[in-house]
């Protein structure tokens, strides 16, 4: 039943919601607004479910000196510096959290980690995309010149266009 | 001998990749190659949709995006505050991704306040953070000022001049949604465009342009800007060159290097193979 029932609350609410869209009565259309910022008040209390969950799991390894615990350690001690001063201070510009926490560490970090990508995406075309047969060297070779054949026609020069802008 | 380097070439310890592309990314920030690209039809698109806007348009813009994206989507946003701000018209900003509100509240004082010296509360309002994804795009249908009640600062909205008369969709000229996934230009689509009408204006990360390169082509984007290489070509449009056409020299030279090794592979490869046959 602890699977059932909430699927059939899903459902009947999912339904529901399908439904009203069909129906332009005001009072079908006020139950519906209604459950809408009940879903919103129910997503927000999520991140409370979520942080909670961090810390059971990620805590109780740092008890037991599980495995990795003390990348588990990093995490919960990261969290307490976010989530407190956060709390406190504020997240607008020129607080403490906006400015150091998040602007000059939490930004590089996210975008350290997205960069990334383009050393294992090279990394991986050159071992990956080797061409076995004929037909996949004319695929690749077609891939590529199409690709070259389109962006030769596209580039110009910043200097060539500042002189035509200006005149 | 040579044998044994083509070997050693076939199994070329990675690190060379990652210096390779690492030089090639980190070089143009010394010698600038200054490359632009022509534009694309989307981004003349969005272009002209924007630039055809009536003077003093209310435009709801909702930025949804993380740190993670920002090199390719900040760029986006700062452009289309600028075009907005430049053309008269009055953004109303929103955001729906955890991580974004004080990015963007980086981006508004930047422009809106320090750019263009406009004021806040008339000339532009920031509205933050709303948790609930596709639950809060369809409330904002019925009501804005439920949905924000207060602005990011914790200004009631009823005390913001350029909320005056803002009720939901209705209110605004046209939609402008920059995001990296979900919840964002797909969930626009899908909810809001077309039940509540309203004109959606997108900028996605490369990524996700072949899925909303369908949206534009049905006519349910109105433009679509579509990673660094569309917001250097809207830049590039607005003749306020920025960060967008400077990282096209970066992202050229990275793919050259994956070109390059690409082929480099498949030469060594072949060469190989036509060794182990002979012998």
């Amino acid at each position: 039943m602890k699977r059932e029932i909430p699927i059939l609350i899903t459902l009947v609410f999912g339904v529901f919601m399908i439904v009203q869209f069909f129906i332009p009565h005001p009072v079908v259309n006020e139950i519906a607004n209604r459950l809408q910022n009940w879903a919103i008040i129910v997503i927000s209390f999520s991140y409370v479910l979520g942080s909670a969950n961090i810390l059971r799991i990620n805590g109780e390894l740092v008890y037991r000196r599980g495995p990795g615990w003390l990348y588990k350690l990093v995490l919960v001690i990261a969290f307490f510096l976010m989530v407190i001063p956060g709390m406190f201070f504020g997240i607008a510009e020129g607080t403490w959290t906006n400015d150091y926490l998040f602007t000059y560490t939490y930004v590089p970090l996210a975008s350290t980690m997205y960069a990334s990508l383009a050393f294992y995406i090279a990394s991986a075309a050159f071992r990956a995309f080797r061409s076995k047969d004929v037909a996949s060297i004319c695929a690749r070779g077609y891939r590529l010149g199409s690709d070259a054949w389109s962006d030769s026609r596209k580039p110009v020069i910043w200097d060539d266009y500042r002189r035509s802008s200006t005149g | 001998m040579a044998m044994t380097t083509l070997q050693k070439l076939e199994k070329l310890d990675r690190r060379w990749v990652f210096l390779a592309m690492a030089v090639a990314v980190a070089a143009p920030l010394f010698f600038k190659l200054g490359l632009a690209p022509m534009t694309t039809p989307p981004v003349r698109a969005f272009y002209d949709y924007v630039e055809s806007l009536p003077l003093g348009s209310k435009v709801l813009c909702s930025f949804d995006f993380d740190p993670g994206s920002k090199a390719e989507l900040n760029p986006m946003c700062v452009s289309v505050l600028r075009h907005l701000l430049r053309n008269g018209h009055r953004p109303v900003v929103i955001t729906l991704w955890s991580t974004a509100p004080a990015l963007m509240e980086s981006n508004i004082n930047d422009i809106c306040r320090d750019e263009f010296g406009k004021q806040y509360g008339t000339d532009y309002v920031y509205l933050g953070l709303k948790e609930g994804r596709e639950a809060v795009m369809v409330a904002m249908g019925k009501s804005i000022r439920s949905t924000f009640p207060l602005d990011f600062y914790g200004t009631p909205v009823d005390k913001l001049p350029l909320m005056a008369g803002v009720e939901n969709y209705s209110s605004f000229e046209c939609l402008v949604n920059v995001s990296a996934g979900y919840p964002g230009t797909k969930e626009y689509v899908q909810y809001v465009t077309t039940r509540f009408d309203i004109p959606l204006l997108s900028g996605s990360s490369a990524v996700s342009v072949p899925e909303y390169s369908a949206y534009y082509q049905s006519g349910q984007l109105k433009g679509l800007l579509t990673g660094i290489t569309g917001a250097a070509e809207y830049e590039d449009l607005l003749h306020a060159p920025g960060l967008a056409l400077t990282s096209m020299d970066g992202q050229t030279m990275g793919h050259f290097v994956i070109i390059a090794f690409i082929v480099f592979g498949n030469v060594v490869f072949f060469l190989n193979r036509r060794r182990k046959v002979r012998s």
